[in-house]
């Protein structure tokens, strides 16, 4: 950790200190919440890596707006396109962001928000197929103050 | 909130009949998660967008669950084929009832 590390580390500390009320780290959800929303995006099927593009910053100066992208790789035709696109943050109290579902007329499977991190978190995309197969990326994103409230 | 509700849909310039383009969308809405407080460390209910659903004439391409966690003023921003000359219309739903609409002209 070097000096600019530290700083901003006491400066986050010192945001945490000062809004007790508004940032609360008591509100993270439990890690079977992160396992039952990924479950419910997966039906149970392992993920698959690759296809998925995931944008994310590597660090959120502000967590209340975080610009997340998701592009998939698809011909996007009637017989082979993306069905879904959700986005999760573990740590955030409820880890479901978005989920959108799509259709061969939207050309491209992409989604892009300005979504809050409660705090530094994996951020995961999930990408479910019209054949049924599941992609997934996962960025880390470390928050130095949170957009919980 | 007075303006709660107002929403926006930007489309290229410049695109031509089966291109795929970028449809950037804003809807002005407090986005309050439900687990914040307020000054008085009173807590803050949940107001909320929680579906968006997007229409391509009489088409409906696009739906969408949206949670808290989407950042106040919601930006969503998807694709479309622009394979005909229709309007895009989103609708916007939120935690009380409320729906708001918003279009926009594709012409190709």
């Amino acid at each position: 950790m070097n000096r600019r590390e530290v700083l901003i580390a006491a400066a986050a500390l010192g945001a945490v200190a000062a809004a007790p009320g508004l940032l609360s780290f008591a509100h993270a959800a439990e890690p079977d919440k992160v396992a039952e929303a990924i479950a419910a995006v997966t039906g149970g099927k392992t993920a698959q890596q690759g296809r998925v593009t995931l944008t994310a910053p590597a660090i959120a100066e502000n967590g209340a707006v975080v610009p997340v992208s998701v592009e998939v790789a698809s011909p996007m035709t009637e017989g082979d396109y993306v069905k879904s696109i959700t986005i999760l943050a573990d740590k955030n109290p409820q880890p479901r962001v978005i989920s959108v579902n799509l259709t061969p007329d939207n050309g491209a499977a992409y989604l892009s928000v300005r979504m809050r991190l409660g705090e530094t978190s994996p951020v995961r995309a999930y990408a479910v197929m019209s054949d049924g197969s599941v992609y997934a990326a996962e960025k880390s994103v470390k928050v130095t103050i949170g957009g919980c409230g | 909130m007075a303006e709660t509700g107002k929403a926006l849909i930007k489309l290229p310039a410049g695109y031509k009949k089966g291109d795929v383009i970028q449809a950037q969308t804003i809807c002005i809405h407090p986005q309050d998660t439900g687990y914040g407080k307020d000054k008085e460390g009173k807590p803050i209910p949940a107001f909320h967008v929680t579906s968006v659903e997007v229409w391509y004439g009489e088409k409906k391409i696009s739906d969408m669950e949206v949670h808290g966690a989407i950042s106040k003023d919601p930006y969503i921003s998807f694709k479309v084929r622009a394979s005909h000359s229709a309007p895009l219309k989103v609708v916007w739903k939120d935690t009380k009832g409320n729906v708001f609409e918003q279009s926009a002209e594709i012409k190709v």
